[in-house]
Parts: C-alpha cells; sequence; structure tokens
C-alpha cells in the first residue's frame, strides 16, 4: 500500500501519471476515503470551470489589417507632413519619411507588414478591378491625392486592383500586380524629397525595391524575384 | 508557401490564442491585438516551425506577446516568476466530506479564475479550456512540466477554497 496522493493529485485526475504510478493510485484510492473525497472535489471543480468559464471566440478581424481609429481628417498628409518635420527636428526615431535610406529600415518594415497582412487577410483588394480607369477614380474617393495607376498587363504584370492600406498610421493606396501567381504590392504617397533611384533590398524573403520620382515616394514588395520585381519597377518609374 | 504552413498549422488554434490573450489581459480589444500581432509573427517564422501542429508553439507566441503587452503597460511585475515557497499552500479539509460547489454561479467562477495570479490563471485556462497536456502547457509557458503541475495545484486549491465557501447573502 502506498501512501496519500498529496501532490500527485492533480496528475492522478488530469490523467498524467504513468502506468506504474496510475497503478498505484488506483489501488490507493480503493481503501482511501480521504484521497476519494480530494479527487471527487477535483473532478467536481474542473467539470464547473468548463461548464462555466467562457470560451472565446476570436473575431475575424485578427487575420486582418489592423482597422484604423483615427479620425478622417480633411488633410491627413499634413499632420503627416508635420509629424515628419517635428521628428526630424527632435532628431529622434520613428517613421522619418523625409529622410535617408538608413531611416527607411522601420519604414520597409511596415510595408513587409503589410504585404503580409494582405496576403494572410485574403483581402488584397477593396476595388478589384484590371481597368486603371475603375482603380484610380476609386481611390480619389478615400485619398487626398491621385495616385499613380499604370496597367502593365501588356508586359505581363497585369492589375488586379487596389486596396486602401494603412503605413505608420496613414491612408496609403496599394495598387495590387500580379506575376505568374506571385502577388505584387505597391504603395506610394507624396513626398517632399528629391528623385531617388530604385534600390532593392530583402526582408523576410521578400524583395523590396524603393524609389522616389516626381515627389513620390513608391514602396514595392513581393516574392517574386528581384530581376522581375525590378523590370516591373522599372516600367512604374 | 508560407500561408498554406500557417492555414493548416496555426489557424485552427485562433480560439485558443484569443481566449488565452482575453484572460491574461482581460481586455477585449489587448487580446485581439495581442492575437493580430502573434498571427504575424507566426507567420513570419511558420518557417521554422517543427512538425505540423502548431498549436503549443502559436500559443506560445500569443503568451509571449501577452508578457510584452503587460510590460508596456507598466505591470511586467505581473508575470514574475512566482515564488513557490513563500506561498504556502492553502490547507486542505479533508475532514468536512465530500466539497460542495453548488454555491459556484459563472459569475462566482469567472471572477475567483479572473482574481488569479497570472501565472495560475494561465494554467487553468490552457488546462481547462485549451485541454492541453502538462508537457503542451510547460512549452507555452516556458516551465518545466513539474512546475505546471504545481501551478496547477495551487490554483485549484485556491479556487476550491473560494467556490466552496457560502456566499453571505
Amino acid at each position: 500500500m502506498t501512501g496519500h496522493l498529496a501532490e500527485r493529485l492533480d496528475a492522478f485526475v488530469d490523467g498524467e501519471l504513468d502506468t506504474v504510478a496510475l497503478h498505484e493510485a488506483e489501488l490507493h484510492l480503493a481503501s482511501c476515503a480521504v484521497c476519494s473525497r480530494q479527487v471527487a472535489s477535483r473532478r467536481a471543480l474542473s467539470g464547473v470551470i468548463r461548464g462555466s468559464l467562457p470560451r472565446f471566440t476570436a473575431p475575424e478581424s485578427v487575420t486582418r489589417m489592423p482597422v484604423t481609429r483615427t479620425p478622417v481628417t480633411r488633410r491627413p498628409w499634413m499632420g503627416l507632413a508635420a509629424a515628419v518635420a517635428l521628428i526630424a527636428a527632435a532628431g529622434i526615431g520613428g517613421y522619418d519619411i523625409g529622410r535617408r535610406q538608413a531611416d527607411a529600415s522601420g519604414m520597409r518594415e511596415a510595408v513587409v507588414s503589410s504585404h503580409i497582412r494582405s496576403l494572410l487577410a485574403s483581402h488584397l483588394t477593396d476595388v478589384t478591378s484590371s481597368d486603371r480607369h475603375t482603380v484610380k477614380p476609386w481611390f480619389t474617393g478615400v485619398l487626398d491625392f491621385a495616385p499613380t495607376v499604370v496597367d502593365l498587363s501588356a508586359q505581363g504584370f497585369p492589375l488586379i486592383g487596389g486596396r486602401l492600406d494603412y503605413i505608420a498610421g496613414h491612408r496609403v493606396p496599394a495598387l495590387v500586380y500580379t506575376r505568374n501567381r506571385h502577388v505584387i504590392n505597391l504603395f506610394q504617397w507624396p513626398t517632399t524629397r528629391g528623385d531617388v533611384p530604385i534600390g532593392s533590398s530583402v526582408d523576410n524573403g521578400y524583395n523590396v525595391l524603393h524609389w522616389v520620382t516626381d515627389h513620390t515616394e513608391y514602396w514595392m514588395i513581393s516574392d517574386l524575384n528581384d530581376a522581375e520585381l525590378r523590370q516591373c519597377a522599372v516600367l512604374i518609374h | 508557401m508560407h500561408r498554406a504552413r500557417f492555414d493548416a498549422a496555426v489557424l485552427p488554434y485562433l480560439d485558443d490564442g484569443y481566449t488565452l490573450a482575453r484572460y491574461l489581459t482581460r481586455d477585449d480589444e489587448a487580446a485581439r491585438d495581442v492575437v493580430q500581432e502573434a498571427c504575424l509573427r507566426a507567420l513570419r517564422h511558420v518557417e521554422g516551425l517543427r512538425g505540423d501542429d502548431g498549436r503549443s508553439w502559436f500559443l506560445a507566441i500569443v503568451r509571449s506577446r501577452c508578457v510584452e503587452w503587460f510590460r508596456e503597460q507598466g505591470r511586467g511585475s505581473v508575470f514574475v516568476e512566482y515564488d513557490e515557497t513563500v506561498h504556502v499552500p492553502e490547507a486542505g479539509d479533508e475532514a468536512n466530506g465530500t466539497d460542495d460547489y453548488r454555491g459556484a454561479t459563472s459569475e462566482r467562477v469567472l471572477a475567483a479564475v479572473d482574481a488569479l495570479p497570472a501565472v495560475f490563471r494561465e494554467v487553468i485556462v490552457l488546462r481547462e479550456l485549451c485541454g492541453l497536456s502538462y508537457r503542451a502547457i510547460a512549452e507555452v509557458t516556458g516551465v518545466p512540466a513539474g512546475t505546471v503541475m504545481s501551478r496547477l495545484a495551487r490554483a485549484r486549491d485556491r479556487l476550491r477554497v473560494i467556490l466552496t465557501t457560502r456566499e453571505e447573502p
């Protein structure tokens, strides 16, 4: 005859004892009223917990991009420009959109996250159309600048639509192109910077291209190979 | 492909992840943010997952994101290693016959679980609601299975004392 279950009580109730220990416990329980009551109490408690504690269902939005809670202002880019100026003046970190390459890693990370979210959510496009005359006007209703929308179907990069996305807390247009089933996201927004040639980097296995032209900053990202992605960027550039 | 592997290994456990986050943070919005960030992190790193079952792996990501959330709130001490030696286990009163849980309404059970220290609350949720083995709970919480067992015992002792006490009318 072995001793009381003591610290083995929970392991017994949870079915976590090995065969030998389980056999010993059962032998002991057959003749010990105290331990039997403890086992009964534990089982009752588990029943009460399982019967009373709610299980929660994950809201559908957890696999989608974060919903902005920023109130829609008439000219959000004014606020952005002011914020950038402030950050630049204070010399602190953050998404410094107006600065050089070294500062771009935070922005690149945001672009990568946005790209991943778009794939994760099965929510690639808000407006699904290969016609730039449909896609471009759609954005004018939700942005206060007109994004450049180019159709590259003839060059093998069909446009499949556009999406309103959020980068660093700001609304940005995302244009979605494809190439042999690879998804390409193209983000753009106005900037005060001068032209910057196409530069490429790799982040999390994605190829990321960045350039500035005509006071518009572009970020392009895809799992497509660098050469073909660059080809696409050159066509837009 | 990242996405297909994520769908198979992680998506089935979104509700488990959300339930854990919800009980740990006790905040709907925080739980949603935590799980969303955990999903992003899981998708980025799913190639490193060994085996096809991502449950413990994903729940561990959710839990560590919860720990970070507490830290960001300036409440990092919530998850400070619970010193098992200074907390004397509540004495059992075996002589009093079978415990009576008839007064344990849903509200009382929820309040009692919510009042547990975080390291106790999580083992109760992982065991009773998610149905994880000690070994899986150990993987999620990063402590040995023996510690899981003793934390479960302490947590249940506390719940038992609270829930078998008759509420004053």
